[in-house]
């Protein structure tokens, strides 16, 4: 079995889905639901959690854990879409589907990173890099398979 | 071009639901101006924000904005794969992405709010429930 037979796109997408599955998905849920946010910690708010009240306390924890669940939610219905796309199509249409999925995950990771460059955190190259090895089983496969198993 | 059959095609109510949502629920958490951000933060904060100082209002505000740009982005992603649906796939194939998308973006509104928040359920409804209906509609056609 050589690279072009083993690299179908349907793999390429599971691969990536999952890993965006448990990486975006079910990873910052579960942060969010266990109440230890690691996206968004009490750290971002400095004196004014420090300071705060119990109840302030509370408040500013449980909008932490819910932004952190919505992130989760986010990375759950994204990797769905690449799994049903997956699923769904067949020969070409799924190269291209594979394509497109990358894509699109390629800009939601630069849309992040915008975000983070305007809120004055600088802009982390890391971040676009391994958003670019996280696509790029759905890049190789879809761009191998995208004029059919010729 | 017939309506009719404009109607009955759901990639028609898959282009535009993509559209509405890219255009009011992904550009424009992104572009949130700074009177909205106040407001969305006395929303969530209550007192917390309204008696911080002047530098703590600015640090919540700006955390506010970012979640606000996210939910933005994560919009206009699932905008685009919505698009890819409607443009990709044929048949009932794409009746089975246009309910399956349909769905997907009612079960964002849920999560998304990290509960049940009635104005975006109620909002992502309407915008889902045409897809929904029609992908259902035309399920066995071209089988």
């Amino acid at each position: 079995m050589d690279f072009k037979e083993m690299m179908t796109p349907r793999r390429g997408m599971i691969a990536s889905g999952v890993i965006v599955l448990l990486l975006f998905g079910i990873g910052p849920i579960l942060g969010g639901i266990s109440g230890e946010t690691e996206m968004f910690t009490s750290e971002d708010y400095g004196d004014i959690y420090t300071d705060a009240s119990a109840e302030d306390k509370e408040t500013i924890d449980k909008l932490l854990s819910v932004g952190e669940f919505s992130i989760g939610a986010g990375g759950v219905c994204i990797a769905l879409f690449i799994l049903a796309l997956a699923f769904l199509t067949e020969g070409t249409t799924q190269a291209k589907a594979a394509l497109l999925s990358g894509g699109v995950i390629m800009l939601w990771g630069l849309l992040f990173e915008i975000a983070w460059y305007l809120q004055d955190f600088g802009f982390f190259i890391e971040i676009i890099v391994m958003f670019a090895i996280l696509c790029s089983p759905m890049f190789i496969s879809g761009a191998l398979h995208l004029k059919g198993d010729e | 071009m017939d309506i009719k059959a404009a109607i009955m095609e759901p990639k028609t109510w898959m282009i535009l639901s993509s559209v509405v949502v890219v255009l009011m629920l992904g550009i424009g958490p992104m572009m949130i101006s700074s009177g909205e951000v106040a407001d969305m933060a006395e929303d969530q904060f209550g007192e917390v924000y309204t008696n911080a100082s002047d530098a703590d209002k600015e640090t919540i505000e700006e955390i506010q904005k970012e979640e606000a740009y996210f939910f933005g982005a994560t919009n206009v992603a699932l905008s685009l794969f919505i698009l890819g649906f409607a443009f990709l796939t044929e048949g009932s194939t794409r009746s089975k992405g246009a309910v399956f998308c349909g769905v997907s973006l009612i079960l964002w509104a849920i999560y998304s709010q990290g509960g049940l928040d009635m104005g975006a359920l109620g909002f992502y409804s309407v915008v889902s429930a045409p897809m929904i209906i029609v992908g259902a509609l035309t399920l066995k056609d071209g089988e």
